[in-house]
């Protein structure tokens, strides 16, 4: 059970003082009586409050629930981390279990429609481990999942598209907006917000930098709205008679997941109900002592007309961490400056493979995953767009200062909790050698073999997305306020409760 | 052999000359002068961050704030290079910070591997290694690799928490002290190649670098838990007391600082020539009971250059300069 390193530093705390942290107990409502009265407790142990003249008013019991814990960021003991393990596969089997008994006794309505969604860095790490392509890995997971009785298998890489669309799109909004100027009060620097460790250590640590989170919404969560809204109503049921499951590359997308922003109060249902990752599916499989290997390849799954009979992987240009930053520089190259370089030329000048006369790309520190990369006006030469991609909690450390102090010049930050971002995922699978050199290599591996997943497309160019959005969201597509609703987010920084019970030595 | 508290002598007259007030918000837990130039001074606080302060003309300018520990940060500790900078905390962590040549510093590494409080870190006297010590009975030993910071190694034996520890003068051993009422000393050991502990590899990291235990004053000695030691190198001696301790003490002297109010001061020596376990003799040479009265000392320090001198800082709130008689 591995977290981030922010979130282990922040959130782990077995040291929670008596009576402090936990605020949920505090949120009973009241009877709102007037004072006088008293509690009994009867032989069941149930507590009644008794007013004055006698009326006994049974009290309900304080319940916590493990979202409740989660979804607080209050505090998460590595005691309650356990809990989280009841987000893992097993509750995936429970519900397919219930479905066959459902289904069994004639009970259809009864039964949940099952979507699973697949992350392309869980994909890049199948693939290393059990040597085959991300394309296969696909296929084979959506024969595998099919088998087991699950309705639809998905690729976050979809909506992905969709978020990178709508992130550049709020790029270009908040710089035109401050006249590309950054600081205090501006809209600029944009922060990434698609990383849940980089989202939960910044509202529990550092809240002066919410305002610069980007609130596009990351692509799993994106993705549970497609389903919950889109796709229920395409089938004519209720959001909360689909189950919708993510394999993701961390444990933290559990906690994003657990976020009373992604929880439907209407339907009682969350976008996102369960998250699995990679290595948990992994061990599903072998648990049911099942080979991917050997498992025959299925078609791949789709909702749209437009790319029933694909036969490639989306990808995207880019890093793990999703492309984000050579997507948006690219977009906002052409729509504020009229250049014209893609996203996959900045992706490989930021990988050292290659050279462009607008790029500047630098290691801070010689750190790979500290770098800079810079958009050069065409005349002057100087940059225009200085955009950074910081992954890593030492390096997020270092950001953190630079940006408290006014000294982070630069108009984007794509930033993940983990180095080398996600293909080193603590949810990942983990090599057999456990030395810090094996790891170090088969981190490359999945990097490698992530960045070279599938043919790079355009989201502009991808026909399932147009066909989505404009069948989802009307003529005005994602100008529309439904638009904004679906796609956008937003954060709280948590403040630290007086500490009254403790000592201050 | 005597230690005598040399107070109203003007031998050792100490003045206050500074004062830094509101330096932190909670408790200053541990201070330490940059190595190199000494006008560089950090402090680690309760609070969670570590100050670096500058003298200036007239007095300590606040020059930077270290944030990142989550809670109490217990120590700070400057490597021999004047570059590097580690703090620990009770956030179980270590973190590593380079000077950035501007009177800042860049976060180089988060260290997450102590599942417990760490209480101390200590830099190598000469190369960049770094030791931390914790509430989780063991010590790691980390270095350098590629960009980062890794664990070369974790020494456990210790039977309760590490409070801290002191390497001998050349760098060749590290001796720890703990709640277990021990103190024991450690080198580097090669796998297959017993002789060679303790001798020129002293506590240099290599691949197959293992630590071993050398010597252990045993619990019977201290009898509660020790909270600090020291290691000074034998001064060069003339006269009979010093010809007959430099046998006692050719690797030098420890001192201790002990729950049970006593100041002791043992001799380390190699054991004889015969004995190729390369194991060390730690001799119990004189002990100061009440040192600070009815009251903890929590920290003693050789004087890093005048032979002899100690200091020693109790719960009492007191801060005492000790003479070492036989040590000059």
């Amino acid at each position: 059970m591995s977290f981030s390193g922010g979130l282990r530093l922040t959130d782990l705390n077995d040291y929670i003082t008596p009576g402090q942290e936990c605020i949920k107990p505090v949120e009973v409502k009241k009877t709102g009586s007037a004072s006088g009265s008293q509690i009994k407790v009867d032989h069941t142990g149930d507590y009644y409050e008794v007013t004055k003249d006698g009326e006994e008013t049974k009290l309900e019991a304080a319940r916590i629930t493990l979202n409740d814990c989660l979804a607080c960021s209050g505090c998460v003991t590595s005691a309650e981390t356990v809990l989280i393990t009841m987000q893992s596969h097993h509750e995936l089997l429970a519900v397919l279990e219930e479905n066959r008994r459902l289904r069994g006794l004639g009970e259809n309505d009864k039964a949940k429609h099952v979507v699973v969604t697949v992350a392309p860095q869980s994909r890049a790490s199948l693939a290393v481990k059990h040597n085959i392509s991300p394309l296969s890995v696909a296929k084979r997971m959506t024969a595998v999942l099919k088998e087991m009785g699950v309705d639809h298998v998905f690729d976050s890489a979809f909506t992905r598209d969709l978020t990178l669309v709508e992130s550049a799109r709020e790029f270009v909004e908040r710089f035109r907006g401050s006249k590309g100027q950054m600081g205090d009060g501006l809209s600029l620097p944009v922060l990434s917000s698609w990383c849940p460790g980089w989202v939960c250590y910044a509202e529990k640590t550092h809240a002066e930098v919410l305002p610069w989170m980007s609130t596009t919404k990351s692509s799993q969560q994106t993705m549970g709205v497609v389903i919950k809204d889109y796709l229920a109503k395409k089938l004519g049921v209720l959001p909360s008679q689909i189950y919708h499951v993510a394999v993701m590359m961390c444990y933290d997308k559990k906690l994003e997941a657990s976020r009373d922003d992604f929880y439907s109060d209407i339907y009682k249902t969350r976008d996102v109900d369960c998250v699995v990752t990679t290595g948990e599916f992994d061990r599903m499989l072998s648990e049911a002592g099942i080979s991917l290997t050997s498992v025959p390849e299925l078609r791949l799954d789709s909702l749209f007309k437009a790319d029933t009979n694909r036969d490639c992987l989306y990808s995207s240009a880019g890093t793990s961490a999703g492309g984000g930053l050579e997507y948006v520089m690219s977009y906002a190259a052409r729509v504020l400056f009229g250049i014209d370089i893609s996203p996959e030329q900045i992706a490989t000048c930021g990988r050292a493979e290659s050279t462009h006369p607008l790029i500047d790309v630098k290691a801070v520190r010689n750190q790979s995953d500290h770098r800079e990369i810079s958009l050069l006006d065409p005349t002057t030469r100087k940059p225009c767009l200085q955009f950074a991609a910081v992954y890593g909690f030492r390096h997020l450390q270092n950001l953190v200062r630079k940006l408290k102090s006014g000294r982070a010049v630069y108009h984007y930050i794509e930033v993940a909790a983990c180095p080398s971002a996600c293909s080193n995922g603590g949810g990942q699978i983990q090599p057999e050698d456990p030395s810090p050199a094996a790891k170090k290599q088969w981190v490359a591996d999945t990097e490698r073999t992530y960045v070279t997943s599938g043919e790079y497309e355009l989201p502009e160019n991808n026909p399932a997305l147009s066909e989505l959005i404009y069948d989802w969201f009307g003529a005005e597509g994602l100008d529309s306020q439904m638009a904004k609703q679906a796609l956008h987010t937003q954060f709280r920084g948590i403040v630290a409760k007086a500490n009254s019970l403790g000592v201050s030595w | 052999m005597d230690i005598d508290a040399s107070e109203g002598s003007s031998v050792a007259a100490w003045q206050c000359v500074d004062v830094i007030d509101n330096a932190h918000k909670r408790t200053v837990r541990s201070v330490a002068f940059e190595p190199t130039q000494g006008r560089t001074l950090a402090t680690a606080s309760f609070d969670g961050t570590t100050a670096i302060w500058e003298k200036g003309d007239e007095t300590y300018e606040c020059v930077a704030t270290l944030e990142g520990h989550d809670n109490e940060a217990k120590c700070v500790a400057w490597a021999a290079s004047g570059q590097l900078l580690a703090t620990c905390g009770r956030d179980k962590s270590v973190w590593i910070w380079e000077s950035n040549g501007e009177g800042d510093f860049d976060c180089v590494s988060v260290l997450m591997e102590h599942t417990q409080d760490v209480k101390m870190v200590l830099w190598h006297p000469k190369q960049e290694l770094l030791v931390s010590f914790s509430y989780d009975d063991t010590i790691r030993v980390w270095r350098e690799d590629d960009d980062d910071w890794v664990s070369a190694a974790t020494i456990t034996g210790h039977k309760s928490t590490v409070w801290g520890g002191a390497f001998s003068p050349q760098g060749d051993y590290l001796a720890s002290v703990s709640d277990d009422r021990t103190v024991r000393v450690w080198t580097q050991h090669t796998a297959g190649n017993a002789a060679a502990a303790g001798s020129d590899d002293g506590f240099y990291y290599r691949p197959d670098t293992t630590y071993k235990c050398v010597a252990v004053v045993p619990d019977s000695v201290h009898t509660r838990a020790i909270y600090s030691v020291s290691w000074a190198s034998s001064p060069p001696t003339s006269g009979d007391a010093g010809g007959s301790s430099t046998a006692l003490a050719d690797l030098g002297y420890l001192a201790t600082g002990c729950g049970d109010n006593s100041l002791r001061v043992f001799g380390v020596a190699r054991q004889a020539e015969e004995s190729t376990s390369g194991d060390l003799d730690v001799v119990l040479v004189c002990t100061q009971e009440n040192a600070h009265g009815l009251s903890d000392i929590n920290c003693v320090q050789w004087n890093p250059v005048y032979p002899g001198w100690l200091a020693t800082s109790g719960d009492d709130g007191i801060i005492r300069i000790w003479h070492l008689d036989a040590m000059t």
